[in-house]
């Protein structure tokens, strides 16, 4: 196995190490069996189709952010295990996926320093310096319901939506951190609820040289020293890339919470082959870009649907992993 | 009396009224400023936590999302809290210190 692969493979330890035990909707694993290898079977048809037509940095492009390809490698592998795939194929899969990741990096795509293509010149970038502990709490406020928002549209997916990189230093010691989200208007998954009519927001926030935060490729924030809210010296939201201002970002707030108290009632009222279901098209939206590429539907097949609708949730899997089960799964990746 | 501290996901010190849920059907219940309590977590919650002074959770881990709203909004957050919901009622006191991992309930 090369370094890349054990690198990626030591990656999933801080995913599932940190394990977010999310159970909402419905826990992935006592569902992927449902779904996950006609998945992957596409997933890599489409993607050697892709491979033939057009270059690594093409195809990366069309997944626009680095973390909408890093995230999904592992269901990917998961798929070709259930299709009986060998190892080898499985690591040549996992190998370009990580260089289409890499296409969108700076660095290596194991976010080692952070940052992401999208940014390179940080001094020229205009920041509003001067902010009052109010201001800091509402884009406190619009930070935390797009995370919420984003879990709402796309579940365990929301690589869909977002990516966060930083922090970038400044030459003026000062450190930017990056939140970027798109796709938020996803009609083709929820027709009948009311989304943010918006596609994408960028919030940058500024912060003193002494906030240390990493972030991991799973775009996970890992806050070593300091606090997001209260230690912020400057921002700037920008939507649809247009700068706007706080005030009118704050509508965000009232119309995210909007969609999420209403997905939210559709996932109590509605029975599980409905959730899983939209557990599927999400999963077939996020491969939508190769099939964007190859001018086919991106929509999930019959099928899927036919057997999601004679089988049922696998509870043996409804629980939270040990760190044993952990070890245990990471180890058989590969 | 102190109950046993569970994962920190995000830090800070907090003294404050709890308002404990068990269900997303308890949100109405939330007041700003309390510290809010629950069994676990979804994202119809993140209204609640957007106006807690901390946030408690029996089940989740540091990466749960609803953590990350906690640290976006700049407030403590304990996870793993063992029969948080059982120990904490609505009302009660509560001290919590994440550098000293330490949630304790007021006299």
């Amino acid at each position: 196995m090369n370094d890349n692969l054990e690198k990626y493979r030591r990656s999933l330890e801080s995913a599932w190490g940190y394990n977010d035990y999310n159970d909402w909707p419905i826990k992935f694993n006592s569902i992927m069996h449902l779904f996950i290898k006609e998945f992957a079977d596409e997933f890599v048809s489409d993607l050697e189709k892709c491979r033939k037509e057009y270059s690594t940095f093409t195809i990366a492009n069309a997944f626009n952010n680095p973390s909408r390809i890093y995230r999904i490698i592992h269901s990917v592998l998961c798929g070709m295990k259930r299709s009986h795939r060998n190892i080898e194929q499985q690591r040549n899969i996992a190998n370009y996926m990580l260089e289409l990741t890499a296409c969108l990096k700076i660095g290596s795509p194991f976010n080692e320093d952070g940052r992401n293509l999208i940014l390179d010149n940080i001094d020229d970038l205009f920041i509003n310096k001067s902010i009052s502990e109010c201001e800091k709490n509402k884009i406190a406020q619009i930070c935390s319901i797009l995370w919420s928002y984003s879990e709402s549209i796309f579940f365990r997916a929301h690589d869909i939506t977002k990516e966060f990189h930083g922090l970038y230093k400044r030459s003026d010691g000062k450190q930017l951190l990056i939140r970027d989200y798109f796709n938020l208007y996803p009609y083709q998954i929820w027709s009948n609820i009311p989304l943010l009519p918006i596609n994408s927001i960028r919030i940058i926030s500024m912060y003193p040289p002494n906030l240390y935060l990493k972030i991991d490729t799973y775009d996970h924030l890992f806050l070593e020293q300091g606090n997001l809210k209260n230690d912020m010296i400057g921002y700037r939201i920008i939507i649809d890339n247009k700068d706007i201002t706080l005030e009118s970002g704050l509508s965000i707030v009232e119309k995210s919470l909007e969609s999420i108290r209403e997905i939210s009632k559709w996932s109590k009222h509605e029975k599980y082959p409905e959730i899983i279901k939209k557990y599927a098209e999400i999963y077939w939206f996020r491969k939508k870009p190769l099939c964007d590429l190859l001018k086919k539907d991106w929509h999930v097949p019959e099928a899927v649907y036919k057997k999601i609708d004679n089988g049922t949730p696998d509870i043996r899997f409804s629980n939270e992993l040990s760190a044993r089960e952990i070890q245990f799964f990471i180890n058989t990746i590969f | 009396m102190n109950i046993s501290c569970g994962i920190i996901a995000s830090p800070g010190v907090v003294k404050g009224t709890a308002v404990v849920m068990t269900s997303p059907d308890d949100i109405t219940k939330m007041s700003a400023g309390a510290i809010l309590v629950l069994k676990k977590s979804d994202p119809s919650y993140a209204e609640c936590v957007m106006k807690a002074s901390a946030l408690i959770c029996e089940t989740g881990g540091k990466l749960t999302h609803i953590c990350v709203v906690a640290l976006e909004m700049g407030i403590p957050a304990i996870v793993q809290v063992e029969e948080a919901t059982r120990q904490v009622h609505t009302g009660d006191t509560i001290y919590l210190n994440t550098y000293d991992k330490k949630i304790e309930i007021c006299e």
